[in-house]
């Protein structure tokens, strides 16, 4: 079941569940334009959570979205589109962590902290966040945040839909230990 | 260890996306540990979310579609002068050879090979030069440009 079906105000604009059955096309401008509408700042947030990096997550959301683009792949409905760019920034983010790792011309910036100091409560979630492996971070913020199913997470993580339960049970109790202190 | 699942987490995720946590979910949620862990998470997350959706300032539309044109026209551009040069190698190489085969009819191979080794000798060592170069040159512009 779709969490995202549990959490309508925050999970989904409406008019990205009404699209849910619309034809198969191409995008063109029109339809681009409004989808980045609709999409824009959520890959932005997760982006920010997923490298830490409000800058970074600038540049990888113009990145995905030409992907995205440049792709030219035909949908079947809103949801597939969605899951589709969110697959790209997801790879994007991990390429660029990988990059980071073996320290190929990636600029370090700072770190999670930098963005959210304004209250205690959300610094210990970016502090948090940042302690978890990349995989952890994408499955909770797709669950919770984006109100994923399984199958969406696992279709935009790459790992098999059946495993997703356990990782996603992992993740959180991780994640509460570590917000509990 | 606490239950991995409880059958109450839709119920949890329902109530921190609706933004209220009744007093059933709350008494539920004091019992099971799966679901205070949930309900902490989930919250917590949501929160940040939508106070970071609402930090987000994103490029315009037309602008990231503009950006996502030019650098596909691009990209379509460099393609199609590589395609381009592939070609006129191509066809610089078999004009060669169609040259060579039809000299080579007309050629005789015996005097043009004691010719070419005469030539050779004289001009082995400028040859031998030129051949560095054309090795040496571009490991030398790569070690030039490249940061590393």
């Amino acid at each position: 079941m779709a969490i995202s079906a549990l959490m309508p105000e925050t999970i989904l604009p409406v008019d990205c569940q009404s699209e849910a059955s619309a034809k198969p096309a191409r995008m063109d401008e029109e339809s681009f334009r409004a989808f980045y509408e609709r999409t824009a700042r959520q890959v932005w947030a997760y982006l920010v959570r997923l490298t830490g990096d409000s800058q970074l997550a600038d540049d990888l959301l113009q990145e995905a979205y030409f992907r995205f683009y440049r792709a030219g792949t035909q949908y079947e409905n809103e949801s597939h589109r969605r899951n589709s760019l969110f697959r790209i920034a997801t790879n994007l983010a991990r390429d660029h962590g990988r990059r980071r790792r073996r320290g190929v011309d990636v600029p370090l910036r700072e770190e999670l902290p930098s963005l959210d100091a304004r209250d205690d409560q959300r610094t210990d979630l970016v502090r948090a966040l940042a302690r978890l492996k990349p995989l952890q971070r994408e499955i909770l913020w797709l669950a919770y945040a984006q109100g994923s199913s399984h199958v969406e997470i696992a279709e935009i993580v790459g790992v098999s839909s059946k495993s997703i339960k356990s990782l996603l049970f992992r993740a959180r109790r991780k994640l509460a230990e570590l917000l509990r202190g | 260890v606490g239950k991995r699942n409880c059958d109450r987490e839709n119920d949890v995720l329902r109530a921190v996306g609706n933004g209220l946590i009744d007093e059933d979910v709350r008494s539920h949620v004091a019992e099971c540990a799966s679901c205070a862990d949930l309900l902490h998470v989930a919250s917590a997350v949501v929160d940040d979310r939508r106070t970071l959706m609402g930090r987000a300032r994103v490029p315009s539309s037309g602008l990231v579609w503009w950006r996502a044109n030019l650098r596909a026209r691009q990209q379509a551009t460099r393609v199609a002068v590589r395609a381009a040069t592939f070609v006129q190698v191509a066809l610089v190489v078999l004009a060669i050879g169609i040259a060579v085969v039809l000299a080579g009819a007309k050629l005789d191979y015996r005097a043009f090979l004691n010719a070419s080794v005469a030539s050779l000798s004289q001009w082995a060592v400028p040859l031998i030069a030129f051949g560095a170069w054309l090795i040496l040159a571009p490991v030398a512009v790569y070690f030039a440009v490249t940061e590393d």
